[in-house]
């Protein structure tokens, strides 16, 4: 959908035709539940706040006004929302894989003894989600904005108040910093440079 | 010539496919000859690139389409109020509500109905059966409802009685957070902003509250922003359903 037709589209809706709103829904919810299961890893509660989302956004287009794609006001608000509920009900990302809470803890493998080993996809998947945790807030914001939606540079700049070049880079720390802590962890093994500095 | 630093910011872009031709061929290049550039291009290959995104439940769109039918008028697209999922069912359960009130007047002795009701209607998060607390008084059960409610209104409630943020938040199906607490700090509509204040809005002149918040005006061009930015305001106290001139920020640092 260009630009204009998602222009048109939110003065159908505002003008009162509220079925209008069904394709907004259907294009984004599988944007909005992956950011919502990824912030709260928790199905139920991605649920209740993709809907809040969406109903937020459906009370409230009278005051989008249009500067960015419905794509990333939508991603603004979910991940708004979702900072509000964690923070209301005190559950915070890192706090959920701490020894205090009551879900086992994601069992790593040792890698350092067995290099040849490799760690199944899903694995690697659990321990990234663990590594970008870690990171500082600016990280961890645009790293979880690109691996779990489909928002290009362009959009991620947008939703950030940030220039493409500054995506670009800050993407790039960002992944740095989380292969580091991966590398730190045992996870996965040093690049060859790291190896020959630690000589 | 070039250090590895430059390469790994382009081989980011090359997983997400954000790369130049041109960028890609030099980056092509070198890591031909970069054995370090290489394996971190591996090790990212196998890393990022787009999580495997769940499919969203089925109900998703279903529920999001009959609350948006459901809403009142006044609260259609163009309204901006804020809108719990769950208002569907505290319509039910006002009338629930309702009759447990005039049904069963046994069960709310001492109590001011009409506090009662208010308090209520200001907080949808308050679970009716709160009311359901008190022990009947001796004789109730024979008198007429009419009697009951004069006798009712002519007792005040004291308002440790009833205190809509300690009250058992409604546990509709797929509820949501509980309500802010902060409705009945302002009249106005209200965002409410944890840790960082967008920088379009000034602390200055902000009064600070019991909790260690702040409470900042808005006008109606932060109102605009706000809610561009994808900031949506509650307290449905506002009648109004345009989009507010004026709001009040509550600031959680």
């Amino acid at each position: 959908m260009t630009k204009r037709e998602e222009d048109e589209l939110v003065r159908r809706i505002t003008d009162g035709d509220t079925e209008a709103f069904s394709y907004i829904v259907e294009t984004n919810q599988k944007n909005v539940y992956n950011l919502a299961l990824r912030m709260t890893a928790n199905e139920d509660d991605a649920l209740d706040i993709s809907q809040e989302v969406f109903i937020k956004a459906y009370t409230s287009l009278s005051g989008f006004k249009g500067q960015s794609r419905l794509s990333v006001w939508l991603y603004r608000i979910t991940y708004n929302t979702c900072l509000d509920y964690i923070k209301k009900t005190r559950r915070i990302q890192t706090e959920s894989l701490s020894d205090d809470d009551e879900s086992p803890p994601v069992q790593l493998p040792d890698m350092r003894y067995e290099p040849e080993n490799e760690l199944s996809r899903k694995e690697l998947k659990a321990a990234l989600d663990r590594a970008i945790d870690s990171l500082s807030e600016e990280h961890r914001k645009i790293l979880i904005m690109r691996e779990y939606s489909d928002m290009s540079y362009a959009e991620i700049g947008l939703a950030l108040g940030i220039n493409e070049g500054t995506v670009k880079s800050r993407l790039a720390r960002a992944r740095k910093a989380a292969a580091d802590y991966l590398i730190r962890s045992g996870t996965i093994e040093g690049f060859p440079r790291q190896k020959d500095e630690r000589r | 010539m070039k250090n590895c630093e430059y390469y790994e910011e382009l081989i980011s872009s090359l997983i997400d496919g954000e790369i130049t031709e041109t960028e890609k061929l030099e980056l092509e290049e070198h890591l031909e000859e970069c054995t370090s550039c290489r394996e971190l291009y591996n090790t990212y290959s196998a890393l990022f690139g787009r999580a495997d995104l769940a499919e969203p439940p089925k109900e998703l769109l279903p529920n999001v389409m009959a609350a948006v039918r459901d809403l009142p008028a006044g609260r259609k697209s163009g309204g901006g109020k804020k809108t719990y999922i769950y208002i569907r069912y505290i319509a039910a359960a006002a009338a629930c509500l309702a009759l447990a009130i005039f049904a069963v007047p046994r069960l709310l002795p001492g109590a001011d109905l009409f506090n009662n009701k208010k308090a209520y209607e200001t907080n949808e998060s308050i679970d009716p059966s709160y009311v359901a607390d008190g022990a009947a008084p001796a004789g109730a059960a024979d008198r007429s409802d009419e009697a009951e409610l004069r006798d009712s209104e002519q007792e005040s409630v004291k308002e440790d009685d009833i205190k809509p943020e300690e009250a058992e938040p409604h546990e509709a199906p797929n509820a949501l957070m509980p309500h802010s607490g902060y409705g009945e700090t302002t009249d106005l509509p209200i965002f409410i902003i944890y840790d960082t204040l967008p920088d379009y809005v000034s602390a200055d002149g902000s009064e600070t509250l019991e909790d260690g918040s702040l409470l900042i005006k808005a006008d109606a061009d932060t109102v605009r922003r706000l809610v561009n930015d994808g900031y949506v305001f509650e307290n449905a106290a506002t009648p109004d359903s345009s989009m507010p001139e004026e709001a009040a920020v509550i600031f959680v640092p």
